[in-house]
């Protein structure tokens, strides 16, 4: 058995399976589940997936060489070699063989030993798992397998994940194979998420689960799978019609099967192929006569979005390839089609026009005329004060349609540019949400120094003119040999910290907590401001004898107990501890202060509540 | 305590305290009075809608009506006044409504019973119905038949086109219409008369009424707050009179000599000087509303300008004003609408 | 003095609303690092140097028992807080100052924590309604309320209170019944809440006084204009201006380059010009060019030091006068989304840039003026109606380019 079986369920961290994420049967043993099934029931009762599994890596649905990349990292692995990863992280859509893949090698690498496998179950405390794996060498070697995650959503259960995977990557002796299998989920079409950071919360990647930090560390490898190619797809179900016609597959049309295997081979996903073909099998005589509609209905599994950066590239060049066919040359004709298929498969609107703005200078390699980008963006200003969540139809085309139009007008330079996914290369994701991050930070900081010293001055006051001439004042000589302050060591930066560019950067903004402790750390400027905040936090919170409710809830408390003030700490400590409590903070306060300062971020940060606003707004008449 | 409550009373705004007490004391809006009281003598009264400017009697002749029915005992159980302030969402129309109106009517006093006629269904009174979403008029009309036999609806609008149809059909109609000068001087100068308002000259009340444009209570509003003013200025040992320029000022009426400076600057065409100009108005701290309705009449009321160019100022000021009641800037609005106007004229 | 947690729930269409407050700070003599604009805030009305007929104006109010709502309005930094301290200070003694924060936490239905500051002693609180964003209305009625349902349990304590301690000066307390809630920044109040207030306003009327601060009257509610007291602050002079810093100056025993009483003057005007007439901008400005000099000279050129955002709007707009290209509106971007993130505001930026715009093309071009002030104005309005303000300010930056492209 293995230790993951015998340890103790750890309660006190509350586990839920991760969302959308499937159930399903564990199979951790090498023991073929097959002969198992085969003893006890008929064939038509179990489940597909399970029953035609592959049995070996040849039967595996998997491009060869793939397999065999995969097969050379995990053997170094598992014999120790000298470039040998510590952490191998298998990524891609669902049901592309990736488990699969993992267990059949380990199978194969680690034949001599009873036990190939372990895998991490959610009741486990992770830590403890992994702690245990630790000693899974030489004679008892076997492959460490995280398909199932701990509650990450839950964030001090997501950090201390992070932190024992960091921790593993450090330790300097040998160590089994440790794999993690990550089924990667973007929601793009999510149109409130554009108010918030990609993060595990809403979209389920490597980055956004392990952190940057990690996926890029030198000790780890990524092994991407990409959705499973048509051919075997249609190999394997053929396969499987076969073992299965004399029970099931001799009642229906061979025509009608193969049709079926058509279209549900395009989605790229075994599993679901599998699951699919079963239900239409046992299912097909109860249902309507075959149409298209009861056709779809079987690959609703799997929808494929447009993902944003094509949707923007398709917008900024025309496309004349598109989900209703080839269209000719006509320039109507392509704008027509090209909106009209981004729209309908790319909703998330506001993340579409932010993207827009920042990109549409890549046009024509930003050559073109100046009136014409002044009517493009003209045309998503409007489009942003046209196009609200609620917005419908025209208000809430018109950003996109008029850079499409207006760019056709323009005509590109380069003819064979038209719908090249070459050029999608150098879209880049608008910073917006970049920008807010630094708003809030800015905001929560500004905000602290008006509630705890500067009390009674307007936050607009502060960030404007105190902000600026207030550090001048402080830092110089004469002030502080006035005022009886040792020169040394005292030195303001502007509040809120120096005015800096924000440049936006190809693919997916993450929010990373490593990475913001690391800005942090390399920032490790000596701020009197923060330093004073916190003194005043301390002194605060001290004086307040009566907050025994909302203690638990207040971050400043909490973060407050464990740090003594003390002229003698490292600025790096210090920095590190102020991160810290920012990252503790439910909701930054800077957050909710947004609203009439700035219509923009008031939006973004209220709107995503609209049964509220909508409330309010119908109470108001 | 009793000071205390001396004094509160003596705080009640002019508004409150004189407030029509029956129908007789409402100035000037003879027709409807005259239906009213007809209606008042046989105590059948139908669901009613009124609608006029603000400030012209509405919700005083209901009160007055909903007073001279039931008398003060009984009005507290009979009449329900909903506000715009108050929730009016679909839901709570329907819920305060309805458990109003399901309430059984108490019985009058034999004393009420001969003073007032005490018809047998309460009054409920939607004062800003004109507020209301589409979606609260349309539920209110289900409830108004459900629950005519003990109700009688009153709803108060400032305009009768945001009311739908089906529900103003359901009311006979009482139009209000803007106090023409003498009723309201009338009244003006009875009030102050009757609290002493040191007056310096004939021109003070007129001001008072034309600032107000006939809105009644926003004119008896200045006149107590100029009244307030001289009580304080008497005691710092200024004693003036309530003058044109104190009433202008509570007001806050940007002054004439501004005003005039001002389209002097704009009949410049000297953009720098109109610039500079415009800063200071800010700086000084005028409201861009209320300069803007000011210029209008200076423009708009000017004989001397074409009406093509009034034409087109007037769209300026259309576009300023929308703005502006978007919530824009003012400094950068009232600018925008002094360049344009200067490069029409 | 505090309250201690004190939560109720209001049952709002079915959804729990909770206001407490769960944290108190105690504001006292901490903050040792004083500035010259806080060392001479006037504290009293007696200290008010300007604008003599408001001063005495607002004496009067305080001194007779009739208290009304007041709307106090004018540009920043003309002195409007101070005004309204000076006449709680005249109102209610020196109390007013024992000022203490409680961090009151509103809880909406999605169970999304809203936290604002509330600035109090014991006859005042002041609250800025930005800090509640949407929820503005709600949360201020239920503050209101609050306040409204405690006071009269309040008084009376603070009256025996009084007494114990020393009957003469109990005239303070007991004459003002009422506790006044500063609504700052009320032309950011939603039209909903404002409609609210009115209600408000007339149904506590009897121990809670209002005083509303707003930069405008533009965006106040009619019925709520005609039932407070409006109090117009204009900015003061620059006249005014330098007599403030001069007084400042020789308290502080400022050295100048020359004794010259006039040419310093000259100067302090300068500065009261270049910060245009803001005169808490003036003051602090003021500190900073006579902490970076030993003996300030009194050159023009000295008098000036501007903000840092100032300088990179000014430096954008030359970049938008000489560079008029699809590539430097990339750049202009850069420029937009660092002021944004640095929480200046979308309107100010806007503004700032139309007017160095302006200054730039100069005299004699009224038609270019002309031109960009309407795209201004048109830009301006998108941003108060639009969500993301970085459309608009590049719409405008691209608008401005044309303009002035053509003008060329």
């Amino acid at each position: 058995m293995s230790s993951s079986d015998e340890s103790i369920t750890d309660d006190t961290e509350e586990f839920i399976l991760p969302k959308k994420r499937k159930l399903r049967v564990k199979e951790s043993r090498n023991v073929p589940k097959r002969d198992l099934l085969a003893s006890t029931d008929g064939s038509s009762s179990t489940s597909w997936i399970d029953q035609y599994s592959p049995r070996n890596t040849s039967e595996l649905c998997l491009h060869p060489r793939k397999l065999s990349d995969l097969r050379k990292v995990m053997s170094s692995m598992v014999n120790g070699g000298a470039n040998a990863p510590k952490l191998l992280i298998l990524h891609g859509p669902s049901g592309c063989g990736k488990s699969t893949s993992a267990k059949l090698l380990a199978q194969d690498l680690i034949a001599s030993s009873e036990t190939s496998l372990i895998e991490y179950t959610e009741s486990n405390s992770f830590v403890e798992f992994l702690h245990d794996a630790r000693y899974r060498v030489g004679y008892n070697k076997c492959v460490i397998l995280v398909e199932e995650y701990p509650n990450v959503f839950h964030e001090p259960t997501h950090q201390s994940f992070k932190d024992s995977l960091w921790e593993w990557l450090h330790i300097d002796e040998p160590l089994p194979p440790l794999i993690l299998c990550v089924t990667e989920v973007e929601h793009q079409s999510d149109d409130n998420h554009g108010r918030e950071f990609f993060n595990i919360q809403n979209n389920w990647t490597v980055d956004t689960l392990v952190g940057k930090r990690i996926s890029n560390h030198t000790e780890v490898a990524k092994v991407k799978f990409n959705p499973i190619a048509m051919t075997y797809i249609k190999k394997a179900l053929n396969r499987l019609i076969q073992s299965e016609s004399k029970s099931v597959f001799n009642r229906i049309p061979k025509s009608e099967t193969s049709e079926f295997v058509d279209s549900i081979g395009k989605c790229g996903d075994i599993r679901s192929s599998i699951a699919n073909l079963q239900f239409w099998s046992t299912m097909r005589s109860k249902l309507p006569a075959r149409d298209e509609k009861s056709m779809e209905l079987y690959s609703i599994g799997k929808e494929t979005h447009l993902n944003l950066f094509h949707a923007v590239g398709k917008i900024i060049y025309g496309s004349t390839n598109n989900a209703y066919g080839e269209v000719g040359d006509d320039e109507f004709d392509i704008d027509y089609f090209t909106i009209l298929d981004v729209l309908s498969t790319y909703p998330s609107n506001n993340l579409l026009q932010l993207s827009l703005l920042e990109n549409y200078g890549i046009f024509n390699n930003v050559d073109f005329d100046i009136e014409q980008a002044t009517k493009i963006v003209d045309n998503l200003s409007l489009g942003d004060v046209l196009g609200g969540s609620s917005a419908e139809g025209a208000n809430k085309e018109i950003g996109i349609r008029g850079v499409r139009s207006i760019l056709g007008s323009v005509g590109s330079h380069q003819t064979m540019s038209k719908g090249t996914k070459g050029a999608a290369t150098s879209i880049k994701f608008p910073r917006h949400f970049k920008i807010i991050r630094e708003y809030n930070r800015i905001t929560s900081e500004i905000r602290e120094y008006q509630k705890y010293v500067r009390s009674g001055i307007s936050f607009q006051d502060l960030n404007l003119i105190y902000g600026f001439y207030e550090p001048k004042i402080y830092n110089s000589i004469k002030w502080k040999t006035k005022n009886g302050i040792p020169n040394t060591r005292s030195n303001y930066n502007r509040l809120g910290g120096k005015f800096k560019e924000i440049y936006p950067t190809e693919g997916l903004p993450i929010a990373d907590l490593e990475e913001e402790e690391e800005e942090e750390r390399l920032r490790a400027v000596y701020d009197q401001y923060r330093i004073q905040i916190k003194t005043q936090m301390n002194e605060g919170a001290g004086m307040d004898h009566e907050t025994d409710d909302g203690g638990l809830s207040d971050p400043i408390e909490e973060s407050d107990s464990d740090f003594d003030f003390d002229d003698s700490i490292g600025d790096m400590e210090l920095n590190n501890i102020l991160s810290q409590t920012k990252s503790q903070q439910v909701v930054p306060p800077g957050r909710s202060h947004v609203a009439g300062s700035d219509g923009d971020s008031d939006s973004d940060v209220f709107s995503s509540d609209e049964e509220l606003d909508e409330l309010i707004r119908k109470r108001n008449l | 305590m009793s000071t205390y409550a001396e004094e509160k009373l003596q705080h009640t705004p002019w508004v409150e305290k004189y407030r029509p007490k029956n129908l007789d004391d409402v100035a000037s809006q003879d027709h409807a009075v005259k239906v009213l009281k007809k209606a008042l003598q046989n105590a059948n009264l139908p669901h009613m809608l009124f609608c006029g400017p603000p400030g012209t009697g509405k919700t005083s002749t209901v009160l007055a009506l909903a007073k001279q029915l039931y008398g003060p005992r009984l009005f507290k159980s009979r009449v329900l006044e909903l506000n715009a302030s108050d929730e009016r969402g679909i839901s709570i129309v329907r819920q305060k409504i309805k458990n109003f109106a399901r309430l059984t009517i108490s019985n009058p006093t034999a004393e009420d019973l001969a003073n007032y006629p005490c018809p047998p269904y309460k009054i409920i009174i939607l004062d800003e119905a004109d507020s209301m979403t589409n979606d609260a008029q349309s539920a209110l009309r289900r409830t108004m038949e459900t629950y005519s036999a003990v109700t009688r609806f009153c709803l108060i609008c400032n305009y009768i086109t945001r009311i739908i149809e089906p529900l103003a059909s359901r009311c006979s109609k009482f139009r209000y219409r803007s106090l023409d000068n003498e009723n309201a001087l009338n009244r003006l100068k009875y009030i102050s008369e009757m609290e002493n308002v040191p007056l310096e000259n004939d021109q003070v009340l007129p001001e008072v009424l034309r600032l107000s444009n006939g809105d009644l209570r926003k004119a008896i509003t200045y006149l107590q707050s100029a009244k307030r003013l001289d009580e304080l200025s008497s005691t710092s040992g200024m004693q003036t009179d309530v003058s044109k320029s104190t009433i202008q000022e509570i007001a806050g009426v940007v002054p004439d000599d501004l005003v005039v400076e001002l389209i002097s600057k704009i009949n410049s065409k000297d953009s720098q000087a109109l610039v500079s100009y415009v800063h200071e108005i800010i700086l000084q701290g005028w409201g861009a509303q209320q300069l803007i309705d000011q210029l209008h009449d200076s423009f708009i009321l000017n004989e001397d300008i074409s009406s093509e160019i009034k034409n087109s100022i007037s769209q300026d000021l259309f576009s300023t004003d929308k703005k502006l009641n978007n919530g824009t800037d003012e400094h950068i609005q009232l600018l925008n609408l002094c360049l344009s106007i200067s490069s029409h004229v | 003095m505090s309250k201690g947690p004190n939560a109720f729930f209001t049952n709002l269409f079915g959804r729990n609303l909770a206001l407490s407050d769960h944290l108190t700070l105690l504001l006292g003599a901490k903050f040792t690092m004083s500035l010259w604009v806080d060392k001479y805030r006037p504290r009293s009305l007696d200290q008010l140097s300007y604008h003599p007929t408001i001063t005495q104006n607002l004496k009067a109010l305080a001194s007779t028992g009739d208290f009304p709502h007041l709307l106090v309005y004018g540009p920043t930094g003309s002195g409007k807080k101070t005004r309204i301290y000076a006449t709680l200070h005249e109102l209610f003694g020196p109390g007013i100052e024992k000022l203490k924060i409680d961090v009151k936490t509103f809880v909406t239905s999605s169970n999304r924590k809203l936290e604002f500051n509330v600035l109090s002693s014991p006859y005042h609180l002041e609250i800025t309604p930005s800090d509640m964003g949407n929820n503005d209305r709600v949360v201020i009625q239920d503050l209101l309320k609050d306040v409204a349902s405690t006071e009269q349990v309040d008084f009376t304590n603070q009256q025996q209170q009084i007494k114990g301690a020393n009957g003469s000066s109990s005239a303070a307390g007991s004459k003002h019944r009422f506790k006044v809630v500063i609504i700052n920044e009320a032309d950011s109040l939603s039209r909903d809440a404002q409609a609210a207030l009115r209600r408000t306003m007339e149904k506590y009327s009897s121990n809670i006084r209002l005083i509303m601060i707003s930069n405008t009257t533009s965006n106040i509610i009619a019925p709520i204009k005609s039932r407070t007291l409006l109090v117009r602050i204009p900015a003061p002079s620059t006249q005014e201006v330098s007599a403030v810093l001069s007084h400042i100056a020789k308290k502080e025993a400022v050295k100048f380059s020359s004794p010259n009483e006039p040419e310093i003057n000259q100067f302090l005007e300068d500065i009261a010009h270049n910060c245009e007439r803001n005169l808490r901008k003036a003051m602090l400005c003021f500190e900073t060019i006579s902490m970076q000099n030993e003996s300030i000279s009194l050159n023009s050129s000295n008098s000036i030091i501007k903000l840092d955002w100032e300088v990179i709007i000014e430096q954008l707009s030359k970049s938008i006068l000489t560079n008029r290209t699809v590539a430097n509106l990339a750049k202009v971007r850069v420029v937009f989304y660092e002021l944004l993130s640095h929480c200046i505001p979308a309107r100010v930026i806007l503004k700032n840039l139309l007017f160095c715009l302006v200054q730039a093309v100069g005299v004699n071009k009224s038609k270019i003026v002309g031109e960009l002030v309407s795209v201004g104005s048109v830009f301006d309005e998108r941003l108060s109606l639009g969500q993301k303000s970085i459309f608009h300010l590049e719409g405008f930056a691209a608008k401005s380019m044309v303009i002035l492209e053509k003008a060329k």
